[in-house]
């Protein structure tokens, strides 16, 4: 017995031996390619993507590092987390300093984790291994996603204005003859809330879950508008006529609406589950449960929108749009530390970018299986298949990786499509805190009071539940005393000063 | 030379002692380095050991919000009526399933009230859903049908506070009663016997023998639970009730707070303060309540 089990552990050793050695024979491997020779190296990626729609992940992954072993002589992990989970599990594995080459970011994770370096500084790097891409990205946007002075982050090219828009269930619009041009304020909402409340029992007037934000349109017409500033609490924005910044809870334009989603909850408009229950867009229209759904007003929305929910949807009040600094980090990817090959990290950014292939293969997986080629540019979904959820791979990454301009286009989409972007971006005004972003470093105690305050308020304010002056006026009492004051103080300095140097 | 004899005696024992040793000191003492990151300003090129030194700062943010003493209170309420119900309940369990003369029926009860332990509180929590959901769940629809009043179970947090005990109970009853039984089970039966003869009824039995010896493993374990006083069961407090801010009044824990302050941040330094903190009272307590049992009763501590 006693000699089996020492056989056992011995068996063991030797297998964790030799499985130590074979790795690292292959790691030697060099190869000569485009870039020089380069040693064999693997690079993990780490990025969100849509629930449950990437069941052949592997079989992509294998054919990804197949064309990436000939070009660059590297492998990638692909660590491509549910987006539920990654925005939880990312932040931990950056703060366990666990290594991971490249990953994705939005603003408020780039300004926290600059400040304690955990990102590499790209200047040098761009420089040398990625000129095409710094020749490809407007000025603008890497400028806009510099902070001090430095380069953390690549954006992803893709339009770079922000603004929303409301998409409609077309068959419920001609339906009842709605008119949406005529939506200017959340007031007009109210007819056809009303007529939806009489007319279709199936259907929630204003569909809300625990996701939602709150409504971009107008309380009443000529609002005035308050800008959001990147890496602080929504709470605190920037009032471009006196360049002040303020406590957004005390303005009237805020508390216009709260009053009114108020109202509609207590006309029965707004589910009674709001708060609890959580729904993608797919679930409130294909369950049946809302009629119309909020996102980016970008072109092209409208079309994938529809094939994913399966029904034709329809816009109905574009925001104005405008460039600002959370739009241009609103997604970017970057090289973590923690690296041990940022130049080659690098160079597969710099592929991202460029080329055409390899951008395709992440985006909408294998040619015949997850798609077929109608031209050149344009694909179509295999025989058979009505959603691209249904293929087996649609990670949903378009604006998460690379270059938005190299992809193809659904058949579907209109062939203009990237000139319309083009054209977004171009008129979109640049907002007047453009390149701006706050130092929290001396706030810290105050914007995590801050954040806490906003999970327990922003969402029942949202759901319209219980009375919304008295939850409006405890919670700026409560700001207050979190220090809302002095983050707005803070804040305030350092534009005066920003501005100052300008 | 005494040593190494004494050594040398128990050394079938001291090698058995090894695995444990070793993995007490990979687990417990090893990572205690890390309670330095509550001090620091962490900057993940400088490392762990290199980064700057701040103090207290990183404990200030709990006390940036005035709602931090309230939060502490519920965390101390709900814990203290988690230790002694709990153990009230689960002796009052463990004496009734020992009473049980059925063989099978007592290993089935014991079976089905330790399961619910083992229910993740994600899964628990949407057990609790689906009997509470506004929308479809099966208690407001059976409210409905009867005609009583209508009530919005996850906007009330007055309703919360009697649920999160019960569900507590439910799932941690059976599991903690396990201890207890193991007690009864090694009791001495010719004691009961004798009482019996001397005509003690059945209440009378477990109120001067029963109790009286399952008095050490009580004690054993109320000083060891007071070290989790101010950690409160996330999953409990988070999950179960759906995250919903409506019902932070009384779901609001220590650990609850400090994720929804945290997460958006992510900053190691502040979490660790919190984590040390706990420890630190927790600590504390555990050796006072064991310095009071030692007063009353000396032969009761554990230490």
């Amino acid at each position: 017995m006693k000699k089996r089990i020492i056989a056992g552990v011995l068996a063991g050793v030797c297998g964790i031996m030799s499985a130590g050695c074979s790795s690292t024979k292959t790691a030697e491997e060099t190869k000569t390619t485009e870039y020089g020779d380069l040693p064999y190296v693997e690079l993990t990626m780490v990025y969100p993507i849509s629930a449950n729609t990437t069941q052949d992940q592997d079989m992509v992954t294998e054919k990804i590092n197949e064309y990436l072993k000939e070009k660059l002589n590297c492998t990638v992990k692909l660590e491509a987390l549910d987006t539920s989970t990654f925005y939880e599990k990312f932040p931990v594995m950056i703060s366990s300093s666990e290594e991971f080459d490249i990953g994705w970011v939005n603003s408020s994770m780039l300004l926290q984790n600059v400040s304690r370096n955990a990102f590499v500084e790209l200047d040098e790097l761009l420089d040398k291994y990625a000129p095409e891409t710094k020749e490809l990205l407007p000025e603008i946007t890497l400028e806009g996603v510099k902070v001090n002075n430095k380069l953390y982050s690549l954006p992803v090219y893709k339009e770079y204005g922000y603004g929303n828009s409301y998409y409609f269930r077309k068959d419920i619009v001609d339906k009842y003859d709605f008119d949406l041009s005529s939506l200017k304020t959340m007031r007009d909402f109210e007819p056809m809330l009303e007529t939806i409340k009489a007319n279709e029992p199936e259907l929630t007037p204003y569909f809300v879950e625990s996701g939602a934000m709150e409504p971009y349109i107008p309380a009443e017409e000529g609002e005035k508008y308050y800008f959001a500033v990147a890496g602080l609490p929504g709470s605190i924005c920037f009032d471009p006529e006196t360049e002040k910044f303020c406590n957004r809870v005390e303005t009237e334009e805020y508390k216009n609406k709260y009053r009114i989603l108020n109202e509609w909850n207590k006309k029965g408009y707004i589910n009674k589950d709001a708060i609890t229950v959580s729904a993608s867009f797919d679930e409130i229209i294909k369950g049946n449960r809302g009629w119309f759904v909020t996102t980016s007003s970008k072109p092209g929305v409208e079309d994938s929108l529809s094939t994913s929910v399966g029904t034709e949807m329809i816009r109905g009040y574009d925001e104005k749009s405008y460039v600002m600094t959370t739009s241009l980090m609103g997604s970017m990817n970057v090289i973590s530390t923690t690296s041990k090959n940022p130049e080659r990290a690098m160079m597969l950014l710099n592929l991202l970018y460029t080329d055409k292939y390899l951008i395709n293969l992440f985006n909408f997986g294998i040619e015949g299986t997850h798609y077929k080629k109608v031209d050149e540019n344009t694909i179509a979904l295999p025989d058979g298949v009505t959603s691209q959820n249904d293929t087996g791979y649609a990670p949903g990454i378009d604006w998460r990786l690379g270059n938005n301009y190299n992809l193809y286009l659904w058949d579907y989409e209109k062939p203009d499509k990237w000139e319309q972007y083009r054209s977004f971006s171009e008129n979109s005004e640049a907002e007047p805190l453009l390149g701006f972003y706050v130092d929290t470093a001396n706030i810290k105690n105050n914007i995590a009071a801050i954040n806490n305050l906003s999970t327990s308020y922003d969402m029942p304010l949202t759901a319209g539940v219980g009375n919304a002056d008295e939850f409006i006026s405890e919670y700026d009492q409560k700001l207050k005393e979190a220090g809302i004051d002095t983050i707005i103080e803070e804040t305030q300095r350092q534009y005066d000063e920003w501005k100052k140097s300008k | 030379m005494k040593k190494i004899q004494r050594v040398n005696k128990y050394k079938a024992l001291l090698v058995m002692m090894l695995p444990m040793v070793i993995v007490q000191i990979l687990n417990g003492y090893l990572p205690l380095f890390g309670l330095t990151i509550a001090f620091k300003d962490v900057d993940y090129s400088k490392g762990l050991l290199g980064s700057d030194w701040i103090g207290l700062k990183n404990f200030e943010f709990m006390f940036a919000s005035s709602d931090i003493w309230h939060i502490i209170a519920n965390t101390i309420v709900y814990n203290l009526i988690f230790i002694v119900l709990g153990m009230a309940m689960a002796v009052a369990l463990a004496i009734m399933l020992n009473e049980i003369r059925n063989r099978f029926m007592a290993k089935t009860y014991q079976t089905l009230l330790i399961l619910p332990y083992f229910l993740s509180m994600v899964v628990v929590s949407y057990i609790v859903y689906a009997f509470l959901s506004p929308q479809y769940g099966f208690i407001p629809e059976l409210f409905a049908k009867l005609g009583l009043p209508e009530i919005d179970w996850y906007s009330d947090p007055d309703l919360w506070r009697p649920l999160l005990v019960g569900i507590k109970m439910w799932s941690s009853v059976g599991y903690n009663s396990i201890i207890y039984l193991a007690t009864l089970a090694g009791m001495d039966t010719s004691l009961f016997e004798a009482a019996m003869i001397d005509g003690a009824s059945k209440w009378q039995q477990i109120r001067y023998i029963t109790l009286p010896m399952l008095k050490t493993v009580m004690t054993v374990t109320l000083i060891l639970s007071l070290g989790g006083i101010i950690k409160g069961d996330f999953g409990l407090f988070y999950q179960v009730p759906m995250n919903s801010p409506q019902l932070y009044p009384a779901t609001d824990v220590i650990d609850t707070y400090v994720y929804r302050s945290l997460t958006q941040l992510g900053d190691i330094g502040m979490s660790s303060a919190v984590g040390f903190m706990q420890s630190v009272v927790g600590c504390i307590l555990v050796i006072a309540a064991n310095k009071i049992v030692k007063f009353i009763d000396s032969d009761q501590a554990i230490f």
